[in-house]
């Protein structure tokens, strides 16, 4: 039996303090075992600017048992799938303690975010690549976080758009959208100067 | 200060601790919330610290009448919900013995140590769920309450470090000058005495707990009671059955010493391997 009186205390824990954790959740038409977690993607990371979305399933026995979480926004990360947004996190698996919340947990994704574990992988194919090719790894987890994570600002596929219409083509306004991270003017500068 | 910062607030279920019960690393929990967060069959850590335990301590009574004295609306409260969760469930938490005279108690007074009988000073609590000082915790043999003589399993107790905070803020002057009668020093605590049992680490019984030092699950030979009706049974350990142990079960079971006992066999082939 789901611990409702403790998950209230959390979420109101979480609305509390959520413009200085960078970390909110909302709950699903007043479901309680079903939420929308979002993190701020950290600074000074390829995520930065990013806002990230991630599910979060309560099992009934929680906090006894972790909570189940996944990224629904799509990232470019070595412990989370780039396939179906799934995480590799020891709390979030044997290393729960229900002395955790659903904060600390998502505090735990930002802070996966800032660091990631190359060796202990979710996704191989993008840890090979942050251990083999770093620069490439930024240039990708940049353009992920463009393309997918960010609210308002022009989706990377207009902005593939625009590039095409000034007259580049399309593989190459890609390739140059992707080396800058989805940023479209440095990308222009670079068609241009290269 | 955070709701979750809240003095005795209980890291489990974020609400103030209801019967609490002091683990040797020193954190406070809810009896019930220990209860759910052990592991039923092997090893189980301290949600906080993270210290491997297999003992769940019993209720310490004075920091029950201590929420209680300052309060007493919440505690209160507190005391209705879990009573109508235990009633659904048909499972109950220790009874404990009310205050004698509660006109002349005040949180102070309810603090002192069991052994010195002074105000506590670095409060540990025994699995018996005796208070005293660490200083006065040392014990001959070890791994034994000073106070009701029970076996205490374990490493020696670590101090509660919010009842001792609390203790600092409320009550400052008297704090520190038993602080200062007492020293600074540390103390050489214990050599950890085995329990009696030398096969304790061959059997495990998954899923019960020994009503005795509260052990869950039991390692090594299981004693249980053919006379008890409650549901929930009464279990002992080895350790527990040789020392005649006779306290009313965890969840309040009414065993005397008349009630027969019976040696109850696992045939598993589990090991279980622990170190403290
Ligand atoms: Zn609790
Ligand atoms: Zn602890
Ligand atoms: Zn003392
Ligand atoms: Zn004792
Ligand atoms: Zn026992
Ligand atoms: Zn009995």
């Amino acid at each position: 039996m789901l611990d409702v009186s403790r998950v209230q205390k959390e979420l109101v824990e979480i609305k509390r303090d959520e413009k200085l954790s960078g970390v909110s959740i909302e709950i699903s038409e007043g479901d309680l075992t079903r939420m929308r977690g979002t993190i701020g993607g950290p600074h000074g990371t390829p995520y930065e600017g990013g806002v990230f979305i991630v599910d979060i399933q309560l099992p009934s026995a929680y906090p006894f048992e972790p909570p189940k979480m996944q990224f629904v926004t799509k990232v470019w990360h070595p412990n989370i799938s780039s396939q179906n947004g799934a995480i590799c996190l020891d709390i979030l698996k044997d290393q729960w303690s229900p002395a955790l919340t659903l904060k600390t947990a998502l505090l735990s994704l930002q802070a996966l975010l800032s660091t990631p574990e190359p060796d202990d992988p979710q996704d191989a194919v993008v840890a090979q690549q942050y251990l083999r090719d770093y620069a490439t790894f930024m240039g990708t987890a940049r353009y992920w976080t463009e393309s997918f994570a960010k609210r308002g600002a022009l989706g990377i596929k207009e902005k593939l758009v625009k590039l095409v219409e000034m007259g580049f083509s399309e593989d190459t306004a890609r390739v140059a959208l992707e080396n800058c991270g989805g940023d479209e003017n440095a990308a222009l500068e670079k068609l241009c100067g290269g | 200060m955070t709701e979750e910062g809240k003095p005795f607030n209980c890291p489990i279920c974020l609400d103030l601790a209801y019967k609490p019960v002091v683990q040797g690393c020193g954190h406070m929990f809810c009896f019930w919330c220990v209860h759910r967060s052990m592991n039923t069959s092997t090893v189980s850590h301290c949600p906080v610290c993270q210290k491997a335990y297999i003992h769940q301590p019993r209720v310490a009574p004075q920091l029950h009448h201590l929420l209680q004295l300052i309060y007493p609306r919440e505690y209160e409260s507190r005391a209705l919900e879990v009573a109508a969760e235990e009633s659904d469930q048909n499972l109950y938490s220790p009874a404990i013995e009310p205050l004698s005279s509660s006109s002349s108690r005040s949180p102070k007074t309810t603090l002192n140590c069991n052994v010195c009988k002074k105000l506590l000073c670095k409060p540990v609590a025994m699995n018996c769920g005796h208070l005293m000082c660490q200083s006065c915790a040392v014990s001959s043999p070890s791994n034994t309450c000073r106070v009701c003589g029970v076996y205490h399993p374990g490493p020696f107790p670590l101090v509660c470090v919010e009842l001792e905070q609390y203790m600092e803020r409320e009550f400052a002057r008297d704090h520190k000058l038993r602080k200062d009668e007492v020293g600074r020093g540390a103390f050489a605590g214990w050599i950890v005495q085995p329990a009696d049992d030398p096969d304790n680490n061959s059997t495990v019984h998954s899923n019960v707990g020994c009503d005795g030092c509260g052990m869950m699950p039991i390692l090594g030979k299981r004693f249980h009671c053919l006379d008890c009706p409650e549901s929930c049974g009464y279990d002992l350990c080895q350790t527990c059955y040789n020392r005649g142990v006779n306290l009313p079960g965890r969840f309040n079971q009414c065993h005397t010493p008349r009630h027969r006992m019976e040696e109850r066999s696992l045939r598993s082939p589990w090991i279980f391997v622990w170190a403290w």
